[in-house]
């Protein structure tokens, strides 16, 4: 199982948090000038009318994490009508959690224009399953605030990964005696797990014990899991779960000393990596300060290999080698950790290329570039940022050896609309894979290129000669003509094969229809492929037909 | 399916720290390090064990230890087997200390004592968690089918000793219903709850079923009429069933607006919102409402009729906020939207710690404050605070470390009248003086500003006006200082009195009206008693009670509106002629004190 980082996990956690205490007001919001549309269906439970489920709407990929979102509820004949619906991309979900979705996923994607009326988003509804047991340790205790996990005992096999990876489908907590339970589960085969995946990323900040990822009824190894049968408003209980002994952690300690006098160095914060391979390091969560005597101490340490560094900061140029070290059964003492003034520096300026509309460029002076540096020795990276001055220059700080990424940012990304970059230039040379930086370069003359768009797509895929399969949906990729790959990413289309793309920047492009998430053994996939000259400033209507009569060797993409 | 989160975090983002200040009111007993020289030692450890109810140590604790002159993240340790825990390589500091296992509690402190407790270099510390209690019941419609995944949130209204909560929102405990109805609501701190079902709504966290509803409180009422629920420790409280009304609740809604400096990125700048009701007089509700563009100002809903404060609060700096006027709004039977709210910066009051060496051979060689273990408190007064109990929420009281130069600056301060507490930890030194140069002083409430260029903040309060910086605030540490330690000599057939104060008063003439030279601590049950940090020079020594039994009164016998009492228990001190005398640096043990007539009383505040 990959998990994220857990420096991700926790940004994720943050804004949760943020989300959980924010509201926003649908009223207060500025009106918009176009005229709204309504998006109705029914909602059915077991083939009979569902009255009161609240139906959800939220849009799809907002741009900040405060986007409101709109509900309804269905009358007494199962009906719901969401009104004032701006135009956009949206996912819409009924609020049913002890009821699974028994005719499509449980969110669908729905595309509305201006003023459309979007009729027959239906759900129809049966009762979920239910999983429940208890976590105990080795000495019968029970376990309390211990994740537990559910993963799919067939899980769908990728022809690209031939050992199949096992993701949590859900996952609920125990209580203060131990007891958890799953509801509302999609009908099928599972195994049950607590504890933590070998490879997975922990908190060395102390918080909990670590345990072994264990699977139901206290086994480590996947394949010997019982398991689990979920049926229709079935109810599996004594799914217990015997954990092993909490992971034993240990300490590592050691000392921080300017590289070029020897001198400890005071309140250096520190970053953590646990080395899982070459290619997987794993950022671990910890609070990590040189104290006065530039001693450090990182604690609550399972076995494994760890890489120690010191943590990039924004407004300093001190950084450090990662210094690595392995736990195995005791307490590591004496690491020495070397400061390097390794900084280096990077400006220049970004241009854009197709248009000189000066609105344009004012909004282009709101955004800022963002530098990631990837090191060679696969040591500490962090994202730099600067602001874009009036005359569209850069400068990048504090920025390690290896390679440099140059991304266009915003606070808001809204504000991002329409701009893309489209190459990265070091003394006129384009550097597709990154700007190459040394200790202490100081580099200049870099060039960001950006196109500006303003077209808009709204795209409509007709299906002839057949029906979609249940379950299957539209996957839409846009390349430049006659290219075969690109760096535009794929709008979302709704069931009924609409989506809208915004910010467009007008040129020739090849428009590429796949069908996804069909019965496995159906290859190949239908396809269509389109060529359209998008026009900026204007809506772009672009209609592609998918016949679903293809012959096996029919062009594929 | 909906995760059933844990959320015993207080209301919103605002109240983060908030929260942590909570989590670290630890009990603990601490034994102190042997009188060291300081400057030898510059790290050190701090050890401890965590036990629970029966004395039998706990494992897998994790410890949270943080110095309080620190912005970032303390360190965390957890027990081992035997519930030990220890932590290396601590710099010199005042620190806080916390312990957490899940459905554990920290066990109450005495009501009298509301300061945080904090540890130094060298100290033993023994923390005390006790199991929490549970509340649990059903959830129900009025047809009777379970109502699924509704929150659930307990407020405790109360503590085990009956009393509000004080300086802060009321501690919560939420958690969603399975598709039962049922929820279980455990780790809870003792004391009395009201539990609700329903509202609380936000349109950002994915759509609620329920979050629009005016929460309906067990059994079936509104929040008036809401039955209370005693939580006692490791106990369970069971059939808190709540028969759901699903009413739907008004929108209050508006914008806020005030200084938005830039703040690191990732981070969204935006305004923390709190709904109050007037009658609970701390706020139930909070809302985030993120800054343009993503600005769509903020919005409650399913909020039910009533009268409320809202008032907004923003960061401004690390560390630093603006916040709001607070905004009395009563809701009738219809939305409330369009209203405002504009945050502005908060004061501030910044000054150094002096140091005053003695010449004295007496105190030759001995310890030193350290600024680093130093600690300077401002509190609103709080008669100020009961006026406006929804502004002053989390800035009654600041504290702040002074940096090495002994310069330190108190943030986040609202419009009101403050004194000061400095804390530090040296034997043989006392708090000399809390002085602040004049021109500030004009502005001081009470008595009009003497003839002397400087204001004794010890004795007035410094008033604040609303964002006002007021700098040049000295707190002067001097050596020489003494100590007390005796007893009370009873004659044959005395007994002494429970809740007795020995009041120290100055003798000396031109001292009468230094606070700083009134010292009062309770007796102990045996008639021991011990006092420290003594000013040298000459004191009257008196016992009596506190008055109406005043709890805190060594405390609160310094406030200004004490002046007339301290003048009164001098007349009686200086009649009752029992004098002690103490030499720079001196220990004074074994002092008895004999228990002569006039047979003590209360202190009587005339």
């Amino acid at each position: 199982m990959k998990y994220l980082p857990r420096c991700v996990v926790t940004l994720a956690l943050v804004v949760g948090y943020f989300g959980f205490c924010s509201v926003a007001h649908a009223q207060t919001k500025p009106a918009k000038k176009s005229p709204a549309g309504t998006i109705s269906g029914k909602v059915t439970i077991k083939g009979k009318v569902a009255p009161g489920i609240v139906v959800g709407l939220r849009v799809s990929q907002p741009a900040t994490p405060f986007e409101p979102s709109l509900r309804a509820t269905t009358d007494q004949e199962g009906r719901y009508r969401l009104t004032d619906v701006p135009a956009g991309t949206y996912q819409i979900t009924p609020v049913a959690p002890a009821f699974v979705v028994s005719n499509n996923s449980r969110s669908q994607t729905v595309v509305i224009l201006e003023g459309e009326n979007v009729e027959g988003i239906d759900f129809a509804l049966v009762r979920g399953g239910v999983i429940t047991g208890k976590v105990t340790n080795a000495e019968g205790r029970p376990v309390i605030e211990e994740r537990v996990n559910l993963f799919l005992a067939n899980p769908p096999s990728n022809p690209r990964d031939p050992v199949p990876q096992l993701y949590s489908v859900s996952s609920a907590q125990t209580d203060d005696r131990g007891i958890y339970r799953m509801f509302g589960l999609t009908a099928g085969r599972y195994k049950v797990a607590s504890g933590n995946n070998e490879n997975g990323v922990f908190d060395a900040s102390g918080r909990r014990p670590a345990y072994k990822q264990t699977f139901h009824p206290d086994v480590t190894d996947p394949a010997q899991a019982t398991v689990v049968e979920v049926t229709e408003g079935s109810e599996a209980a004594k799914i217990d779960i015997t954990l092993g002994n909490a992971t034993q952690t240990f300490a590592a300690s050691g000392h921080v000393m300017d590289g070029e006098n020897g001198q400890p160095v005071v309140g250096l914060r520190f970053g953590l990596q646990l080395i899982v391979d070459q290619q997987h390091r794993d950022y671990v969560s910890a609070n990590i300060v040189s104290n006065s005597l530039g001693e450090f101490t990182a604690e609550n340490l399972p076995p494994g290999k760890y890489g120690i560094f010191v943590q990039p900061q924004q407004d300093s140029d001190v950084r450090s080698e990662s210094v690595t070290f392995d736990i195995l059964d005791q307490d590591v003492n004496g690491l020495v950790v070397k400061t390097a003034k390794g900084s280096a520096s990077l400006s220049g300026s970004v241009v854009i290329e197709n248009t000189d509309d000066k609105t344009v460029l004012a909004v282009l002076t709101q955004l800022r570039v963002q530098g990631y540096v990837q090191s060679q020795g696969g040591s500490p990276s962090m994202g730099h940022t600067s602001s874009i001055n009036f005359d569209g220059s850069f400068f990048l700080n504090g920025l390690e050896s290896g390679l440099a990424h140059l991304s266009l940012g915003a606070q808001d990304r809204n504000l991002l609309k329409g701009f893309a970059v489209s190459r990265i230039e070091r003394d006129g040379i384009v550097q597709p894979r990154g700007i190459e930086i040394k200790t202490g370069d100081q580099i200049t003359g870099v060039r960001m290129v950006v196109n500006y768009g303003s077209a808009t797509v709204h795209g409509i895929i007709n299906v002839a000669n057949g029906e979609l399969p249940a379950g299957a949906r539209f996957f839409v990729q846009v390349t430049k003509a006659g290219e075969r790959s690109s760096n535009i990413r794929p709008p979302q289309v709704d069931s009924r094969g609409h989506f809208i793309m915004e910010g467009f920047p007008g040129g020739a492009y090849d428009f590429t229809v796949t069908v996804v998430g069909m019965a496995p053994g159906r290859t190949p996939r239908p396809t269509a492929k389109q060529q359209v000259n998008i026009i900026d400033g204007v809506v772009n209507e672009v209609t592609i037909t998918l016949d679903l009569s293809q012959k096996p060797g029919s062009p594929a993409p | 399916m909906i995760p059933n989160q844990p959320s015993r975090i207080a209301l919103g983002v605002a109240f983060t720290i908030l929260a942590i200040t909570f989590c670290s009111a630890t009990q603990a007993q601490q034994s102190s390090p042997p009188d060291e020289k300081p400057e030898e030692i510059k790290t050190g450890t701090i050890s401890g064990t965590v036990v629970n109810d029966n004395g039998q140590p706990i494992a897998n604790v994790s410890v949270y230890i943080r110095a309080a002159n620190s912005t970032g993240q303390g360190r965390t340790t957890s027990t081992n087997n035997e519930g030990n825990f220890q932590v290396n390589g601590l710099d010199r500091a005042a620190y806080t200390i916390s312990a957490y296992v899940p459905a554990y509690v920290t066990a109450p402190r005495d009501t009298d004592n509301t300061q945080p407790v904090y540890y130094r270099v060298g100290d033993a510390v023994k923390l005390d968690l006790i199991k929490g209690g549970v509340l649990t019941g059903t959830v129900t419609s009025a047809s009777g089918e379970p109502v699924v995944a509704v929150r659930v949130r307990a407020y405790r209204i109360r503590d085990a000793n009956g009393q509000p909560p004080k300086n802060g929102a009321p501690q919560t405990a939420e958690r969603s219903t399975d598709d039962r109805g049922i929820f279980r609501l455990y780790g809870l701190n003792p004391g009395t709850y009201i539990v609700s079902a329903g509202g609380l709504g936000n349109t950002y966290s994915g759509v609620s079923a329920y979050g629009f509803d005016v929460p309906t409180y067990a059994p079936s009422a509104t929040r008036d009429t809401a039955v209370e629920f005693n939580v006692r420790a490791g106990e369970e409280t069971t059939n808190v069933d709540i028969k759901y009304r699903g009413e739907p609740g008004r929108v209050v809604s508006g914008i806020a607006t005030g200084p938005t400096p830039p703040l690191p990125s990732g981070t969204y700048p935006g305004f923390n919102i709190t709904l109050t009701p007037v009658s609970e007089g701390v706020p139930l509700w909070s809302t985030y409402s993120p800054q343009p563009p993503g600005s769509r100002g903020f919005a409650f809903y399913g909020v039910a009729d009533g009268e409320y404060d809202l008032m907004a609060q923003s960061t401004v700096g690390l560390g630093e906020f603006a916040i709001s006027e607070p905004r009395r709004i009563t809701v009738k039977g219809a939305d409330l939207t369009g209203l405002e709210l504009i945050t502005k910066p908060l004061g501030s009051i910044s000054g150094r710690v002096a140091l005053q060496n003695s010449k004295d051979p007496a105190c030759k060689g001995k310890r030193r404050p350290l600024f680093a273990e130093t600690l300077v408190t401002a509190q609103r007064n709080e008669k100020d605070r009961s006026k406006d109990q929804a502004q002053s929420l989390r800035f009654t009281a600041t504290q702040t470390a002074p940096d090495k130069d002994g310069a330190f600056a108190l943030r986040n301060l609202t419009a009101g009248q403050y004194d000061f507490s400095p804390r530090f930890f040296a034997k043989y030194w006392y708090l000399q003086s809390v002085a602040l140069p004049a021109p500030a002083a004009q502005s001081v409430a009470g008595r009009p500003a003497s003839a002397s260029r400087t204001l004794d903040a010890a004795r007035n309060r410094v008033t604040l006006k609303s964002g006002q910086r007021v700098s040049g605030l000295t707190i002067t540490l001097a050596e020489g200082a003494a100590s007390l330690r005796g007893n009370i000599k009873l004659a044959e057939g005395e007994r002494l009195s429970p809740k007795l104060y020995l009041h120290l008063v100055p003798a000396e003439k031109e001292k009468a009206d230094d606070v700083l030279r009134f010292f009062a601590t309770t007796v102990n049950d045996d008639g021991t008693f011990v006092l420290g940090n003594l000013p040298p020079g000459r004191y009257f020594a008196l016992t009596r009670a506190a008055p109406d039994n005043e709890s805190q009164w060594a405390s609160k016998l310094r406030l200004p509106e004490e002046a007339d009492t301290r003048a009164k228990l001098r007349r009686e001190a200086e009649a009752a002629k029992t004098e002690i005398e103490f030499k720079p640096c001196q220990n004074l043990t074994d002092y008895q004190l004999p228990l002569k007539p006039p047979l003590p009383g209360a202190v009587a505040r005339p």
